[in-house]
């Protein structure tokens, strides 16, 4: 990184700024404040003539979604599991939203377990405490391995990692026998066949498991794209097929061939002009005419739109997408960076360039 | 370029050698001379320069003459002691045409070679002594011996242009340039470097020849024992490396450091040679030889290539020699060949206890889990504040602490109190379950067995030593070691158990 950057001049003369700055300050240049970096990093434009929310309002932060789950959040954090088991219960049916649910419920388990256990004393048997148990174990797996590269995470992060692994597989199969209808357990089997290396034969019995639940699982159908893609157990192309076919299903599904391109574009240059990505960007422009933004999904969807708007050129509707997201940065794929608010904003900030000297300005034949 | 060519310029190079260093010598002195005569002055500040790169080459040349002064490795057989050995050596010299050895000494590695004694990088030949390998007489058959045998002299038959034997004791020498120099010092350190670039370019040069005259004594070795005996032997090189690299390590000193060796040595080896485990292992070696690393400068050819070319030559084995296993050619071999061994073992290895086969693998074996213990017991005694024990380990257990009792940090950052508990789990469980098995062990309820493929087994005559629940109870979330403490009560293991070293 620090090689490349000989190569960049501009780019180079800011770092020389920043480590000024940060002498200046006393810190080191990584630990710089954020605002700090933005200033010197973003290119300086004026978002605000374009409709745009200035710089300084764009966060990462998530508004509530689901008023429910936040309020069981915290009633679990204040040591208190009774609502957040009924919410878990009520769920039952809706298969998206229990699977946010039990999610984000099993995150917090997989930090501070007590909850689960007073909520296991109280109601043993209880059919929904074995799903968030199961996710839980695979929330406790990950943060066990951590998300460093193979070279840095330790001989004892992986085994840790792979013993807990079985452990929620084993659990994920009797929450799945326990609550039969349910997509949720065997979601979470398709989520963990990454880590287990689970071979495409038995990734695709998981997977019909899940399609005669819910064919249009939203969650199901993100994990089975992580899986099929390169940097797991699958190929560009495998990845590319998989969204294609998913986004014949479903409006709802229309994002996926977009963040098979993204996670493709390094190795098939070229990938956002294939017509079938293209062709699911289109849809989905029009898809999203006549939505907001107020759904993680939908600034998920939005926001991969925006990158395969700028890699195509039109910046004009990367524009229109970027003042539909307001000041929200917390989807993908800026939720892929250390750093999502500056990615979100330099973004922004070179669409805003190009639309201001006229770039890409014409909209595509629609 | 044809050998002869390439022989006279390898040998013109070693002369260079030493024109270049003298010449090098003689002309900073007389340098330094005039200087002192003529600029006094300026004499005194050259000489802060040529006295020590004069310090410097000497050294380096001496380095070269002076390996003789070393301990000569392995252990001295004379005529008396085994007859038949140097009548076979004798007669294998005079069939190849060339002068026998002078010593024969037996080595602890799998190897076998003729050395000489050189002076002026290999001109001038002192002593010619044969190395022959205690794992080869003991794997080989005697025609198999005969032909790595023949092909070490057959570098020295005179058949071959009279230069090349020049060559190949130049080679020697060469790769020794340089080895006796102090690389910490600049001077030093810059002689060296071009004594070895000298060096380098010899070792090109003669490259060519020492390949060819390596299938030269590979014809005389099939000429001798015949091609199949030959490509035979050349098959089994690598297996017994492959033993005796498994056999060293694994078995011979697998005690060493606590002070223990087996009674006798070669007894071990032959049955790990021919012990079942190993078969399959073996036999896959054998099938596909590898060529052992003999470091950059080896001049063999590959292995297979040697083979093809044997085989091609289809050569019957000269009458006389016998198929019976070349251990047979030595008189009460065994002393002989545990003494070859015992004398390449650093000096200390007469002091060790000599212990059999059996109780050697279960010390070895019993010693790395105590090391495996040593953690657990210290982070236990330290959150007790107590003397390290097994019940001090329990105790902590029992009173919550099993995710203090850890060293392993979870990957993510922000990862709670679960995930540290579980690592401490991860971590925590294999060790206890080490140091039960070290109290059954020490209690005489258990050993550990020491397979020749070097597996440890933990072998137990008590029944009902399945301990994996209890133990799995004892780090369990609000798990209880009780059941633990029953078995070890049971068992009669004092409560506070601490494995001694």
């Amino acid at each position: 990184m620090v090689l490349s950057l000989l190569f960049k001049p501009k780019e180079l003369i800011t770092v020389i700024r920043l480590m000024r700055e940060a002498k200046r300050l006393g810190v080191e240049i990584d630990d710089l404040p954020t605002d700090v970096v933005a200033s010197y990093v973003l290119p300086k434009t004026h978002p605000e003539r374009y409709g745009l929310v200035p710089d300084a309002e764009v966060t990462t932060t998530s508004p509530i979604e689901d008023l429910a789950l936040a309020a069981v959040k915290d009633d679990v954090r204040a040591g208190n599991w009774e609502n957040a088991a009924d919410l878990v219960a009520s769920t039952h049916g809706d298969w998206d939203r229990r699977q946010r649910v039990v999610w984000a419920l099993a995150d917090l388990a997989a930090k501070d377990d007590n909850w689960m256990e007073a909520w296991q004393a109280a109601r043993p048997g209880d059919p929904h405490w074995i799903v968030v148990h199961a996710m839980s174990l695979v929330s406790l797996a990950w943060d066990i391995r951590g998300s460093a590269t193979a070279s840095q995470t330790t001989r004892e992060q992986f085994e840790g990692f792979h013993r807990v692994l079985f452990e929620a597989r084993e659990a994920a199969q009797v929450a799945a026998a326990v609550v039969p209808d349910d997509p949720t357990p065997v979601n979470t089997m398709l989520t963990l066949a990454r880590g287990l290396q689970v071979s495409h034969d038995e990734f695709r019995e998981i997977w019909d498991e899940l399609m005669a639940r819910d064919p249009l699982h939203h969650n199901g159908h993100l994990q089975a794209l992580q899986y099929w893609c390169r940097k797991w157990h699958g190929s560009d192309e495998m990845a590319l097929e998989f969204a294609a076919a998913a986004a014949l299903k479903s409006p709802k599904l229309l994002g996926l061939p977009l963040q098979a391109a993204y996670e493709a574009e390094g190795t098939s240059p070229g990938v956002w002009g294939l017509p079938s990505v293209v062709g699911a960007l289109d849809s989905l422009l029009r898809r999203l005419a006549d939505e907001g933004a107020d759904t993680y999904a939908l600034r998920d969807d939005r926001g991969y739109a925006i990158y395969g708007l700028v890699e195509l050129q039109r910046f004009e509707e990367a524009l229109g997408q970027f003042r539909a997201l307001g000041a929200l940065a917390d989807a993908g794929p800026w939720d892929y960076f250390a750093e999502p608010r500056l990615k979100f904003l330099s973004l922004r900030g070179a669409v805003v360039r190009a639309v201001a000297k006229g770039k890409g300005v014409k909209a595509s034949a629609r | 370029m044809r050998v002869s060519v390439r022989a006279a310029i390898s040998v013109a190079l070693l002369v260079g050698f030493y024109v270049l260093a003298f010449g090098l010598i003689g002309g900073l002195l007389a340098l330094e001379t005039y200087a002192l005569i003529e600029r006094p002055f300026v004499g005194l500040k050259l000489g802060l320069f040529v006295v020590p790169v004069v310090f410097a080459l000497g050294k380096g040349l001496i380095s070269l003459e002076r390996r003789t002064r070393d301990e000569v490795p392995g252990t001295l057989v004379t005529p008396e002691e085994q007859p038949a050995l140097w009548d076979l050596v004798r007669r294998l010299a005079a069939e190849v045409g060339t002068r026998p050895p002078d010593e024969i000494r037996i080595l602890a590695a799998v190897n076998a070679g003729v050395a000489e004694d050189t002076r002026f990088l290999g001109l001038r030949v002192l002593k010619r002594r044969m190395f022959i390998g205690a794992p080869l007489l003991t794997s080989l058959t005697e025609k198999q011996l005969i032909a790595v045998l023949a092909h070490e002299l057959g570098h020295y038959a005179s058949k071959d242009t009279r230069l090349a034997g020049v060559v190949v004791s130049g080679r020697d020498a060469m790769l020794r340039a340089g080895a006796h120099m102090n690389t910490e010092q600049w001077f030093q350190r810059m002689i060296a470097k071009l004594f070895r670039g000298y060096a380098k370019l010899y070792l090109r040069v003669s490259q060519a020849i020492s390949r060819r005259q390596e299938f030269a004594a590979d014809r005389v070795a099939a000429t001798l024992a015949g091609s199949s005996a030959a490509a035979s032997a050349w098959r089994e090189l690598p297996v017994i490396d492959a033993a005796w690299d498994l056999f060293t390590n694994r078995h011979l000193t697998v005690a060493w450091e606590l002070g223990y060796l087996p009674t006798t040595f070669f007894d071990g080896f032959a049955r790990l040679r021919t012990s079942s485990e190993l078969h399959e292992e073996l036999e896959e070696i054998r099938q596909n030889p590898h060529d052992p690393d003999r470091g950059p400068y080896d001049s063999h050819p590959p292995l297979r290539d040697r083979i093809a070319a044997i085989e091609a030559m289809a050569l019957e084995p000269e009458s006389g020699w016998g198929d019976r296993p070349a251990l047979e050619l030595l008189t009460d071999p065994m002393p002989l060949l545990d003494a070859a061994v015992l004398t390449t073992l650093v000096a200390d290895a007469a002091t060790k206890h000599r212990v059999d086969w059996a109780t050697l693998g279960h010390i070895g074996a019993r010693a790395r889990v105590v090391r495996g213990t040593e953690r657990l017991l210290e982070a236990s005694a330290a959150k007790m504040n107590t003397a390290p024990s097994l019940t001090t380990v329990l105790d902590a257990l029992d009173a919550g602490h099993l995710a203090d009792l850890g060293s392993h940090v979870p990957g993510n950052r922000e990862a709670g109190a679960r995930a540290h508990r579980e690592m401490a789990r991860g971590e925590v469980l294999p060790e206890l379950s080490a140091l039960v098995a070290l109290a059954f062990s020490d209690a005489g309820l258990a050993r550990w067995e020491l397979d020749w493929l070097g597996r440890t087994t933990f072998v137990t005559s008590s029944h009902d030593f399945d301990m994996a629940e209890h133990l799995d109870a004892a780090v369990a979330d609000h798990g209880s070691t009780e059941g633990l403490r029953a078995a070890l009560a049971t068992a009669g293991v004092a409560p506070d158990y601490r494995p001694a070293h």
